[in-house]
């Protein structure tokens, strides 16, 4: 989905430039978008590091909270948009499949997928949190507001970490993600039998996508919940990759701002349709559940 | 343990009881979650209930050490998930009612002891409506006497884990069920007994026939989390026992606790057979998990790179400096340094001393390459050339690893400026800036302590020697290598070794079995004095000469050959070597006694096994014996290695002696994972069940797969 940025102003980051700036250089977009919604596009010296650009915005520190904050680039996103487009041709060859083996189960997930990827907004992030302190202290976890595809755009979002945990994927609830209020009683398995996995779900597992991008294809039926789950780490040097795979034991409850994900029965699938729940993970790492209110 | 009164058995299970609630109070904190509903341990050893298996498979890397006795058995052993599918066990049953062998000049009053070891496969995992099915093989490679297969099915109902199963041989022995084989063929419905030359052997013929029995149960895991409670129905009736005493069973149902300690350490206490009271503990770790707080220096950052004078042209360099420096900070020797023709690439030839973990230690040599070269330099070349002989090479990319150093983007990573392959060539590369002098090199010198063992044995249990052992290393030219170890025996029992047979009388000539007259001639000996010479003929092609003292046993000269592509998880090996016989009666001499024995040696790491490396020898063994040598090894992701070989020759069972055949198992424990520094050496503790003459190879230094390690690096990271 492309940057949908309403222009309010634009601003010279004349007083951020860094010693390494290079003069001849453009000068970067950076959009900042703050908690209420409000955007500001500024002009930001090439060679600006990151806490360059975060500490003349502190005077609305109190908006803040750092660990629901991102922060992207242009180029990123378009590559996440390919993705995406991936993602539904392969919903598409998943949902062709199922028709010829009369599979209506899973011509519904398909569709449903589709559909759930069609009305969310996803925005493609390096940072999932900023570490603003450390970022302060070591010149290593501070770099220069660059990437390594000479993305001119960036992005700079502030938002306010989300209560609820929002759901996706393969449900008895067809139709757009479900919201999910912050009970006392957040337990996953409480919640699944809220709203129950669909037919073709994935039998016995469900991805938690936690609001760091860390990922947990975790055990939840009675036979298996107490396994360890997989998890993969978020690492901003490959925001679109799950990195780092490890086995790691999940909490029994949820906290506000995770992200579950049904995914389909892959074991359905012949061989060269599997791979498309990791897709949709990869996809659902950088879901922007405040993307729909801006 | 003894059959008691009612009385004193509800006493002793409410004093148990008592002392469980009372650790348990002060420990259970130490518990982490995921360790609730593990699968725990039978008193035999292996995931299940009491004496009967599960279908259960621990996590992938469980490695349990376990004991449990009772009045007529005493078992020992180690229990270890090799794969997600896979589940090994080693297990010495200590016969306490007989003697290892009536005649007491040979094992003294030592009481019988039966190897076994045991195998399960899981055939289907579980699934919401299906139960998780396995197959397994108990005791199957001993003398039989404990030996069983079964096939059992485990299904989870919340807190309760329920198995039914059903047993042959010692699991079935109390028939409570037909033979459902035996419907098929009459083949099945007698179990042929004993067992077939000197035991150690596959009992195959035996398998799944005879008697067969239902068994089954449930473990309950408790509300209180160390807790487990544990019933089953037992398919044996204890009617012929190893023993040879008699076992009564009152009851068919045995009942248990299982009580986690500690996060490493669990307690099973259980009444058994409606008269008997068990007791056990285990002991357990992971071997993927086992990890290591590491001190190290601080990596160099983007202040050392803009605050360190650096030259501005390749020859201002003091490239013998440099290499100190590599050397001290990253463990990396740079035996020579050389710059390409077009001024771009420096290129250091040498190997990697200290990091086990090669990304670390790349890392760390490219962000000090850094700082220290000139802007004009784009690339750094790490050629990997241990012994001369050129292995792969580590290509640094002097930019991206600068603006990881530097953060100049989000997404820089040093990691990514690092790319391995092979050689280019084998000729070395550009102009030479340094070198390393090894014509003057004076031997290294270390001393270190060695423990050689083996368990079981009719004389002792547990054989061990405990030896300082001084090596030395004289690297005299390039590829050319003279390699020492003196002994001094510390402590040890290898003296009552006690092979009673006559030279003339053995059907195989004696090439391990003098051990005795090894240990007693003298406290300190020459282990090995060894000169080799190594040479690289292209890319994939290796070939050496050696000669001297191989080992305490045998000297000679031979020479190796190796065909290994590069990262291709396979490589070739033929070796041949005029062996002879050392001495026992001086420290230099030899008996007359010589063969010419070698191998025809393949190296598999399978797709298909991960992290494995599976070895075949055929050839020529010490005793004149010709057959082939299985060596299997895995390797976990902490870095241990667990490793298993078999020898089969054309030597009968019975010319062999007890066991039948060659095997054994080992442990390559990195150092690094007892120590904060790191390291690159690991200690192997091996469990060799017997010491015989058949299939025994030649033990050489600098077996060129050893040597050649980098093309794959199966060992090395």
């Amino acid at each position: 989905m492309a940057l949908r940025i309403r222009l309010k102003r634009l601003m010279t980051w004349a007083l951020f430039v860094s010693g390494t700036a290079l003069a001849e250089q453009p000068p970067l977009t950076l959009d900042v978008v703050y908690p209420n919604g409000e955007q500001q596009q500024y002009s930001v010296p090439p060679g600006t590091r990151l806490t360059g650009v975060i500490k003349p915005l502190l005077s609305r520190a109190g908006e803040f909270d750092w660990v629901a904050s991102r922060i992207g680039s242009q180029q990123l996103q378009y590559d996440l948009q390919g993705m995406i487009e991936q993602a539904r041709q392969h919903l598409n060859a998943i949902e062709r499949y199922a028709r010829g083996e009369n599979n209506a189960a899973l011509v519904q997930a398909a569709q449903q997928l589709q559909q759930q990827l069609q009305h969310s907004d996803f925005y493609a992030s390096y940072y999932l949190g900023i570490p603003w302190q450390t970022m302060r202290l070591q010149q290593g976890s501070n770099p220069v507001l660059a990437d390594n595809q000479q993305s001119q755009h960036f992005r700079l979002k502030f938002a306010q970490r989300s209560a609820v945990v929002e759901w996706f994927g393969v449900t008895q609830n067809p139709g757009t993600p479900v919201l999910q209020s912050p009970a006392n009683d957040n337990r996953i398995q409480k919640l699944l039998r809220q709203h129950p996995p669909g037919a073709a779900a994935e039998p016995g597992f469900v991805w938690q996508i936690n609001s760091n991008g860390s990922v947990a294809h975790r055990p939840v039926a009675n036979y298996n919940s107490h396994k360890l789950a997989r998890c993969y780490d978020h690492r901003r040097q490959q925001p679109l990759a799950l990195a780092n795979p490890h086995d790691c034991p999940v909490p029994a409850q949820l906290t506000g701002g995770t992200l579950l994900y049904i995914g389909l029965d892959e074991s359905e699938l012949p061989q060269q349709l599997t791979g498309i729940n990791e897709l949709m993970v990869r996809i659902l790492k950088h879901y922007d559940a405040a993307g729909r209110n801006e | 343990m003894s059959r008691f009164s009612p009385l004193t058995r509800k006493g002793l299970l409410t004093s148990g009881m008592v002392a469980l609630s009372l650790t348990g109070a002060a420990q259970a904190q130490d518990i982490p979650d995921y360790l609730r509903y593990e699968p725990t341990q039978t008193d035999v050893g292996g995931t299940g209930l009491l004496q009967m298996p599960s279908a259960r498979m621990a996590r992938q890397g469980e490695f349990s050490v376990f004991y449990y006795d009772n009045d007529e058995y005493r078992r020992v052993g180690l229990s270890l998930q090799l794969f997600p599918w896979l589940e090994t066990i080693i297990r010495y049953n200590d016969v306490r009612t007989r003697l290892y062998n009536p005649n007491p000049d040979f094992s003294g009053d030592q009481t019988y002891k039966d190897r076994g070891v045991d195998v399960k496969f899981r055939l289907w995992e579980e699934t919401q409506y299906r139960p998780e099915v396995s197959v397994g093989l108990r005791d199957f490679a001993g003398t039989g006497q404990f030996s069983g297969e079964y096939l059992v099915a485990s299904k989870r109902w919340h807190d309760f884990d329920f198995t039914l199963g059903i047993g042959w041989g010692y699991l079935g022995r109390s028939g409570n069920i037909d033979n459902p084989f035996c419907k098929l063929t009459d083949s099945y419905c007698e179990r042929p007994g004993g067992f077939r030359g000197e035991g150690g052997s596959f009992e195959y013929d035996e398998w799944f026939k005879g008697n067969a029995a239902l068994y089954g149960g449930v473990e309950w895991q408790t509300p209180w989390e160390p807790l487990s409670v544990k019933v089953e129905y037992d398919g044996n009736d204890y009617s012929d026992e190893s023993s040879r005493t008699p076992i009564i069973q009152d009851s068919n149902w045995n009942l248990g606790l299982h009580y986690r300690l500690h996060e490493y350490a669990n307690v099973q206490v259980s009444f058994e057979r409606g008269n008997t009271v068990m007791f056990g503990f285990n002991l357990r770790t992971n071997f993927n998990d086992i990890t290591q707080y590491k001190q190290r220096p601080r990596k160099r950052l983007a202040e050392d790179l803009d605050n360190t004078r650096r030259p501005v042209y390749i020859d201002q360099l003091d490239a013998d400096r440099l290499a100190g420096e590599v050397y001290r900070e990253t463990g990396w020797v740079s035996a020579e340094l050389t710059i390409d023709d077009d001024g771009k690439t420096l290129n250091s030839y040498g190997y990697q001393t200290r990091y086990r973990d090669r990304d670390e230690s790349d890392e760390r040599t490219g962000r000090l390459l850094a700082t220290k070269l000139p802007e004009s330099i784009e690339a750094y070349r790490l050629i990997d050339a241990p012994y001369g002989i050129k292995l792969r090479q580590t290509t640094i990319d002097a930019d991206k690893i600068k603006a990881a150093m530097r953060a100049e983007t989000i997404d820089a990573d040093a990691r990514e400026a690092i790319q391995r392959g092979d050689i280019d060539t084998i000729a070395t590369q550009g102009r030479q800036l340094s070198r390393r002098d090894t014509d003057w090199n004076m031997p290294s010198f270390s001393v270190r302590p060695y423990i050689q063992q083996s368990f079981g044995s009719p004389e002792n249990f547990y054989m061990y020697e405990l030896r300082a052992d001084a090596y030395s290393t004289w690297e005299i030219k390039e590829n050319l290598f003279v390699d020492g170890r003196a002994a001094l025996r510390l402590a040890g029992n290898y003296d009552e070794f006690n092979f009673l047979v006559t030279d003339e009388d053995a059907p195989l000539p004696r090439v391990r079995t003098f051990v005795r007259s090894y240990v007693e001639f003298s406290d300190i000996w020459l282990e090995n004095l060894q000169a080799t010479y190594l040479k690289q003929l292209n890319k994939n092609w290796y070939a050496s000469v050696y000669g001297g003292y191989f080992e305490r046993m045998f000297g000679g000269v031979g020479s190796e050959i190796l065909y290994r592509p590069y990262n291709q998880g396979w490589g070739i090996a033929a070796d041949i070597n005029w062996a002879k016989q050392r001495d026992f009666d001086s420290h230099f001499g030899y008996r007359d006694y010589d063969v010419i024995t070698g191998h025809v040696s393949g190296y598999w790491q399978p797709e298909f096994l991960p992290d494995t490396m599976v070895r075949v020898a055929a050839g020529r063994f010490l005793a004149k014996d010709w057959g082939v040598q299985v060596n299997f090894e895995h390797k976990f992701d902490s870095g241990v290695i667990v490793g298993a070989y078999a020898a089969k020759t054309n030597v009968s069972a019975e010319d062999y002696g007890e066991g039948s055949f060659t095997k054994g198992f080992y442990l390559s424990l990195p150092f690094d994972l007892f120590q904060i520094r790191d390291s690159k050496g690991r200690a192997t503790v091996g469990w060799t069940p017997l010491t015989r003459d058949g299939g025994q190879m030649l033990m050489r230094q600098r077996t060129l797969f050893g040597v050649t390690d980098g093309r794959d690096a199966f060992y090395s990271n």
